[in-house]
């Protein structure tokens, strides 16, 4: 135990406990493995929310941004697959004298998600350079949502209605009024996706087997190869939720890359890392748009040929370490290509359009801040060589990212 | 401390079981529309159906390699009954000329209903602007009469006799005579002819008075007269090309794929060659049908569907939760059947209408279709 070195950073790189899109990071580089022989066993609490992002063109929005849309008689026309259907709506706005682009309403709504992952992490110093690890996250989450619609001015519903009722077609109006008055709701049913509610669970994640490698060691400079394997363990959203909280994305990810400690002083320590993630190609089932600018849609292919854009990773902090007490701030940058989606059932440019918005940037800064009992152990003040450490990251810059922070609990035993 | 610090920080992990804050978003709605429903009232002493009609909307498949344009082949396009009637429409230029047949099907399908409708919209209009026409002569007429009945009880010829001065009249009964022989004209023209014996300023009143009447009642004919010919009789003539529109891109279509589009029930516009017509009878509460039957000409069979001959079936006349009074029913025949759900509504005072989807079956085709019918007041 004395013999352990004294370990306050992880030695697993940022866990991306939900796969596929960047996270912000929770906690800092370190080169640094375990002894041979020497175990840990780690648990993290990382604390999520989403209620704001960046989008596309890295303005900051309500993640319920999707929800608010303006409701036109070109989004009735298209939102018609009947040709029936659409010359009705069609019929009724040459009749009012409407165009296309002529406002009914807009749709409102609003999101408030609240995710908790409980990570418990067991590593082992399977050689005096070699460090295995295998982390099992468990994703508890709440949700909360709400839809509705404004008619600032209901010119154009009168309108609507006043000539469906001339017609006669009364059961038309009444259809229409109803639709109306929850559009979302309304919409989600006609293309059979479950109904929005609020919801409480837990589901498992990915689990993630980390082997890190030390390569070269001196008294200033320390230098370890890490590789990440993330297997497709976590519970996968559904295509028929529009909301949905996943522990995973049903595919396998490799990751690979270096991590360089340079110790200033006996307490500080300046690490940078970079790692590269491959996200495998694989087969899952999707809604396809029907349009470019769809946000829900009826059309599925189960076997949609997808190819999540590959990540990369640079991080960098500074740590300070002085009898126990440990403080630290990093910077990371991260960035996910775009994804590729492809099929059979469809036209190929409706698959195009899943790539949408997929590709992803984040620029966050962390601050930690924490205390570990290795030098009470050290002393016989202790009874056991303990840490706990409390993270904190601010994501600065993004695009299609969530901006919310991230906060994290960080407890770990050596034995 | 340390111990301190390490308990206090395993509580907070342990304390981490977080709830999303409850939301409500606030919605802004428009004033709520009242619904038109018909009144027990107006469905009184309902019988023979005006008119109807029930088009059947072809699949896009259908339509592979046809190409339609309602204005004939000999015919000049401004001479044309399509320009005649969809130059009447505010939206006419927005209408699709038929389709060619290089057009996507879908395209075809949309296009064809929407000629439909607008006829339909078309049809409409025309029958609002003679109706409205006919009320006003209607109104007109009532005041002729009103005014014809005023002043042949006012002139009334008592002890008429035939003699050189013509059909002479006594302006008042002899005084103890409780029961002179007296005649009333029958209209201020014939009160026009007859010589009453009053004299100075009271003959001149008379003179000037029938005169009037008659002058009215003669300006009132001629207007009528020249109302029927140039204003309502082109109105109904339109309202057949419109029809002879929709009529003739169904038929051809019927000739193109061998398939049913257009069914047409006998109605007072449309008799049959028997003179039977379709009827829809309610009872005197209006909650109940005594009778329905239609006759219906398929194309191949003229028949009457009626609910004691098993033509109809599942007949329902309610209320629903929207509070539209609906009629559903379906009709049989042996080589098709359709399910109806008419939505009840009366319109501008002209009429009673029943309008709504219907879903039409032949075998393996199920087409969807609308289906109308009318009733006078």
């Amino acid at each position: 135990m004395k013999k352990m070195i004294l370990l306050l950073a992880l030695i697993l790189s940022p866990m991306m406990i939900w796969a596929a899109d960047i996270k912000a990071p929770f906690t800092l580089p370190s080169a640094r493995v375990l002894p041979k022989g020497v175990r840990n066993l780690s648990f993290k609490t990382v604390l999520a929310e989403a209620s704001e992002k960046y989008n596309n063109s890295s303005s900051q929005v309500s993640v319920a941004d999707p929800f608010f849309k303006n409701i036109t008689y070109k989004d009735m026309i298209m939102g018609k697959r009947d040709p029936v259907d659409k010359a009705g709506i069609i019929s009724v706005m040459d009749t009012v004298g409407a165009n296309q682009d002529d406002k009914f309403a807009q749709t409102i709504g609003q999101v408030n998600i609240k995710a908790t992952a409980y990570v418990p992490v067991l590593a082992w110093g399977i050689s005096k350079k070699a460090t295995l690890a295998v982390a099992v996250p468990v994703v508890q989450y709440s949700t909360n949502v709400d839809t509705g619609v404004v008619y600032t001015d209901p010119t154009q519903y009168n309108k609507f209605l006043e000539e469906l009722e001339k017609r006669g077609a009364g059961l038309k109006s009444s259809e229409f009024m109803n639709k109306m008055n929850a559009p979302i709701v309304s919409k989600l049913q006609e293309y059979n996706y479950e109904p929005l509610s609020n919801e409480q669970g837990s589901a498992l994640g990915d689990i993630k087997v980390v082997a890190k490698q030390k390569v070269f060691e001196n008294d200033l400079n320390l230098l370890a190869i890490q590789t990440e394997l993330t297997l497709p363990t976590g519970r996968k959203g559904s295509i028929n939720k529009v909301i949905n909280v996943t522990g995973g994305d049903g595919q396998t990810d490799l990751g690979a890359g270096f991590i360089h400690d340079l110790s200033i002083n006996e307490h500080l320590t300046l690490s940078s890392q970079a790692i590269y993630t491959i996200q495998f190609a694989d087969k899952e089932a999707m809604r396809i748009p029907e349009r470019q600018d769809s946000k829900l849609t009826p059309d599925i292919d189960n076997n949609t040929d997808r190819d999540l854009g590959d990540s990369v990773i640079a991080q960098t902090g500074l740590k300070l370490n002085y009898s126990g007490f440990n403080l630290g701030t990093g910077y990371s940058l991260q960035y996910k290509d775009q994804d590729a989606y492809e099929g059979t059932v469809y036209e190929s440019e409706h698959y195009s359009w899943l790539s949408q918005d997929t590709r992803q940037r984040m620029q966050g800064v962390q601050f930690v801040a924490g205390y570990d009992t290795i030098e009470a152990y050290k002393k016989g003040q202790f009874k056991a060589p303990l840490s706990i450490l409390f993270n904190y990251t601010v994501v600065v810059e993004g695009k299609n990212v969530v901006k919310d922070p991230v906060a994290s609990v960080d407890f770990n035993l050596f034995f | 401390m340390s111990n301190k610090i390490f308990l206090i920080s395993l509580f907070s992990l342990l304390a981490c079981g977080r709830v999303a804050e409850r939301i409500k978003v606030e919605s802004v709605y428009p004033p709520i529309s009242s619904i038109n429903t018909v009144l027990a009232k107006e469905l009184k002493n309902k019988a023979d159906m005006r008119s109807s009609s029930i088009v059947l909307y072809p699949n896009p498949s259908e339509l592979q390699g046809m190409s339609f344009d309602p204005v004939g082949p000999s015919e000049l396009l401004e001479e044309s009954g399509w320009i005649q009637v969809i130059s009447k429409l505010s939206y006419g230029n927005r209408l699709p000329r038929g389709f060619s047949s290089g057009l996507d099907n879908k395209e075809k399908v949309l296009n064809a209903v929407r000629i439909i409708l607008s006829v339909s919209d078309a049809r409409d209009l025309f029958f609002k602007q003679a109706g409205q026409f006919q009320k006003d002569l209607d109104r007109k007429q009532k005041e002729i009469d009103q005014m014809q009945g005023e002043m042949t009880s006012k002139y009334i010829c008592y002890y008429p006799v035939d003699n050189e001065s013509g059909h002479t009249c006594e302006i008042a009964s002899h005084p103890g005579d409780t029961a002179p022989i007296k005649e009333i004209a029958e209209n201020c023209n014939a009160l026009s002819e007859w010589v009453f014996k009053f004299t100075g300023d009271d003959l001149e009143r008379f003179k000037s008075e029938v005169q009037s009447c008659v002058k009215f009642t003669k300006d009132y004919k001629k207007m009528r007269a020249d109302v029927k010919k140039n204003k309502i009789a082109p109105l109904n003539e339109l309202r057949k090309l419109a029809k002879g529109i929709v009529t003739d891109m169904l038929k051809q279509m019927e000739l193109f794929n061998k398939q049913r589009y257009l069914l047409t029930a006998a109605t007072n516009e449309d008799p049959a060659n028997d003179d039977t017509k379709s009827q829809l009878i309610f009872n005197e509460d209006g909650n109940e049908i005594k009778l329905f039957q239609i006759y219906l000409d398929s194309g191949s069979d003229f028949k009457m569907y009626s609910l004691e001959n098993g033509g109809i079936q599942k007949l329902k006349w309610f209320k629903n939760s929207d509070g539209i009074q609906v009629l559903s029913f379906s009709l049989v025949d042996e080589k098709f059947s359709f399910d109806a759900e008419l939505a009840a509504s009366t319109r501008d005072i002209f009429d009673l209408r029943f309008v709504g989807d219907i879903v039409y079956k032949e075998g393996n085709i199920t087409r969807r279709g609308v289906m109308k019918m009318e009733f006078d007041f």
